[in-house]
């Protein structure tokens, strides 16, 4: 029949007491046990004792999560605390998997995580929850793999776990384990309702180029030129000081945007590292020969997308059946909002009923959600989920 | 139109003349749009920053300003590093007053054995980084080495850093903080930061301390005035004690001493008045017990006399080496004329040892004792004295075959004027000092004397002497010893 959410929040200083604050306050919420607990927390909370106290309260239900740039509640967006969402299914419900060593072949990762849901034998696939390293590229390969493994009809959604804007390792948790390079995941089957909405908001500027030369998530050559030149050129910053740092951190908020045919807006990629001869390495992949333009954020029309990705979520699904949202935004959003940030919140929250909806989710290094019934790796982008 | 400029766009190059142009400044102002935009977030996040440090450092000064208590203050530094900062493994330690040795900590997110770990290392390693650097030491796994990257890898950390705690410039502590799986990069700004931080919390904890110290010498002036008032009563009542017992010991000197003085009084008053009427015969009695009257009083004085200076300590001891046996003998020899056929006999072992004593006051001591056994012996009994070796040195015992003594009063005997009272004392006048003479000397011997008797029994009186002396000797040449503690006044009389 529908899909029950409940979520509690804590910043305290002890692990323990976090996941047992959280994991309480999420079950008084819910109204009971949860059937899946997603669990977002910030690099500080990366500890088995978190995910152990957290079990503790919750019976032992099963757990995917991951640690990320800040957490998303109904009550508004931080930093440095851990989230606790809590689901439960009435006539519907989840199973889980996870899939280890990402990086040496995303694809066949995407594909062993799939395998690993199917084997408990879910009914009716309504949607796929993923969560994987934010800093194991690519992206788009690990989507393709879960793909090819569900079907081409499941709607994947979810977000890529991040680590406070270091850039230097993310965790993913999976019922009482620490993992690092994996991706755990959740199916949703049987009666429940799922609406997905997703946007960015991202205009471009300056002229566009053309990725002539693309190795998958390796763009080598834009116009001709090796492709790390449109960041010196708009960004006016050396080669050395955009490879020395991570690339990401100066340019996590100006991702370079692809044009999609029959699309409002372009897909957005976020250039990770410099690679040699110039090269840009990108958290997903770029189809070559597309046109490439760098893009920027504002505050205006990160909020006008914020709403549109909601109302296209709870419309999908109708407000009647609406319960609850996942929201999983990007870090490059909260960076560009700054102290801001709580206005996307709001105005989710706003579109999907007011005070007192129940959303949460994270901030993180990407984004997983269809387009036009195809699953998409996304950046500086807000997904919403209406779960019903 | 816009279907024009899509194909146009598709296809660049193609632009040429005032459309390229316009293109390419556009492509300029896109430029210097981003990159104002990049300085003003950057700018931001700065300020964004420097807005929360401000936050957390106000939190952390409005909390533990408002307690004394050292404990409270310490949790709360080191969960707020934990909270507030984002550090996984965080600890507080106070240094001794030399600034050498951990002496309390408070830690966060550190098992115990990695936290034992880090203040082992503190000798070595933190505390010389502490006098080395003025502000902040950030050692991290990816930089660091030797000695520095063996105790991140044992406590996990990637990042490790060390916050000297000043209080005008005395190191007073230190706070760690450390985190499992970021390599920290601290800029300026930040490093600043952690310093106001830090010393943040050596203001509090030092006001602590203070207020601690104030309590503290408090308490201890308020125990110390209620020792001395206590003293002070105690010493009030022995004086009170004294006192009663200094009358007591007058009230009962002066009736000793009237006794006798009456009795004088009464017989020469008979003398002076009746002297022609008295007949010869008489007068030689009364004469005779004037004599023994006088005798009686100068025996009393002299034991007074001898009493009041032991107890001064004015008694002047002749010390040498004396062999008991022979003196024994000898007084034996002398009280054997007036034995009246009581046997007198002297026992002792080849090897009696001799004794370090003063041989005038052991033959007061021995005349007293054995004078008392005569008196209470009849004539056919025996008196008895033996002596032999045993651990505590030598010891004499002196029997007799008398009436005996009951155990209530085998301790009372040697009081002050203390008289059993039976037909001997009785007919004997007395004023009950000898045995308490004889202890007090047999006392600053270093020895021991004490009686066992059953009535009816006869009685035996022990003296146990030490062989040596302290030979330390005090400026009136008494060599020092640990006499036991001198008669108290008798109570009551």
């Amino acid at each position: 029949m529908s899909v029950l959410m409940g979520i509690g929040v804590s910043s305290a200083a002890h692990v323990q007491d976090a996941g047992q604050e959280a994991a309480r306050l999420m079950v008084a919420h819910l109204g009971g046990i949860p059937h899946l607990t997603l669990v977002f927390s910030s690099i500080r909370f990366a500890h088995p004792k978190l995910l152990s106290a957290i079990r503790s309260v919750t019976d032992g239900a099963p757990l995917i999560g991951c640690t990320d740039a800040g957490g998303i509640s109904t009550w508004g967006s931080m930093r440095q605390s851990v989230v606790v969402i809590g689901l439960r299914g009435v006539n519907a419900g989840f199973v889980t998997g996870v899939a280890k060593g990402i990086t040496q072949d995303p694809e066949a990762a995407g594909r062993r995580l799939a395998q690993d849901l199917k084997a408990g034998e879910p009914g009716v696939i309504q949607a796929a929850l993923i969560f994987p390293d934010g800093l194991a590229l690519n992206g788009s390969a690990l989507l393709r793999g879960v793909q090819k493994g569900l079907g081409a009809g499941t709607p994947i959604v979810g977000g890529s776990a991040g680590d406070d804007y270091y850039f230097q390792r993310t965790f993913q948790y999976f019922d009482e384990d620490i993992l690092t390079d994996s991706v755990p995941g959740a199916l949703i089957h049987g009666e429940a309702a799922v609406g997905i909405g997703v946007r960015h908001g991202w205009v471009p500027l300056g002229r566009p180029r053309q990725a002539n030369r693309v190795d998958g998530e390796v763009v080598r050559e834009l116009d001709g030129k090796p492709a790390v030149a449109i960041y010196e050129s708009y960004l006016g910053a050396g080669r050395r000081t955009l490879a020395h740092k991570a690339l990401v951190q100066t340019a996590f908020m100006y991702p370079l945007g692809i044009s999609l045919d029959n699309q409002s807006e372009c897909l957005l990629r976020s250039a990770f590292r410099v690679g040699d001869k110039g090269s840009l390495i990108c958290s997903g992949e770029i189809p070559q020969g597309s046109w490439v333009r760098l893009m920027i954020g504002g505050y205006e029309s990160a909020l006008a997308a914020a709403t549109d990705a909601a109302r296209q979520a709870v419309r999908a699904i109708g407000r009647s059946r609406f319960k609850g949202a996942l929201v999983f935004s990007s870090g490059g959003r909260q960076k560009m909002l700054g102290s801001e940030s709580q206005g996307e919140i709001d105005v989710i929250r706003d579109s999907l009923g007011g005070v007192g909806v129940r959303l949460g989710g994270f901030y993180g290094y990407g984004e997983q959600a269809p387009v036009a019934a195809s699953n998409t790796f996304h950046n500086q982008s807000v997904v919403v989920m209406a779960l019903g | 139109m816009r279907r024009f400029i899509k194909r146009k766009l598709k296809k660049p190059g193609r632009l040429h003349g005032p459309l390229k142009k316009a293109y390419d400044e556009l492509d300029k102002t896109a430029r210097a749009l981003i990159q104002t935009d990049l300085k003003l977030h950057q700018a931001n996040e700065r300020l964004n920053l420097q807005i929360s440090q401000g936050h957390a450092l106000h939190r952390l000064g409005t909390f533990i300003n408002s307690t004394f208590d050292i404990e409270i203050i310490m949790q709360t530094v080191s969960e707020s590093m934990a909270k507030d900062l984002d550090f996984e493994k965080t600890g507080i330690v106070f240094l001794d007053k030399k600034g050498q040795k951990p002496m309390q900590s408070c830690y966060t997110g550190f098992s115990s054995a990695e936290y034992a770990h880090l203040l082992e290392h503190f000798g070595s390693l933190i505390g010389p980084a502490l006098l080395q650097e003025e502000e902040v030491c950030l050692q991290t796994a990816s930089y660091a080495s030797g000695i520095w990257a063996k105790l991140l890898r044992t406590l996990s950390l990637a990042s490790l850093i060390i916050l000297p705690m000043r209080f005008k410039s005395r190191l007073i502590g230190f706070i760690v903080a450390g985190r499992t799986h970021i390599t920290l990069r601290l800029s300026e700004a930040e490093r600043r930061f952690y310093c106001m931080y830090a010393s943040q919390a050596s203001s509090a904890i030092e006001n602590a301390r203070l207020y601690e110290a104030l309590g503290q010498a408090n308490l201890t002036l308020e125990e110390k005035v209620q020792e001395r008032t206590h003293n002070l009563i105690e010493a009030n009542e022995r004086l009170r004690d004294l006192d009663t017992a200094k009358s007591n010991f007058i009230s009962l000197i002066s009736h000793e001493l009237r006794t006798p003085l009456t009795a004088i009084k009464g017989f020469v008053m008979m003398l002076f008045q009746h002297d022609k009427e008295i007949s010869g015969e008489k007068r030689k009695i009364y004469l005779s017990v004037l004599n023994q009257e006088t005798d009686r009083l100068t025996r009393l004085i002299t034991e007074l006399l001898d009493i009041s200076r032991i107890e001064s300590g004015r008694m002047e001891f002749m010390w040498e080496s004396i062999s008991i046996p022979d003196y024994v003998r000898k007084i034996l020899g002398k009280l054997s004329l007036e034995a009246g056929g009581v046997d007198l006999e002297a026992d002792f072992p080849e090897n009696f040892p001799s004794v370090m004593a003063d041989a005038d006051k052991l033959e007061q001591v021995f005349m007293n004792l054995l004078v008392n056994a005569l008196r209470f012996s009849q004539p056919g009994g025996k008196i008895k004295v033996r002596g032999w070796r045993d651990r505590a040195g030598a010891t004499l015992e002196i029997s007799d075959q008398g009436m005996g003594i009951p155990f209530s009063e085998q301790e009372k005997i040697f009081d002050k004027f203390y008289r059993l009272d039976n037909d001997v004392n009785r007919k004997n006048p007395g004023t009950g000092l000898g045995l308490s003479i004889c202890r007090a000397l047999i006392n600053l011997h270093g020895g021991r004397i004490w009686v066992e008797s059953e009535p009816g029994q006869g009685s035996r009186f022990l003296i146990s002497l030490p062989l040596n002396l302290d030979k330390t000797a005090n400026s009136s040449g008494v060599p020092s010893l640990h006499p036991a503690p001198t008669q108290r006044y008798a109570e009551g009389a």
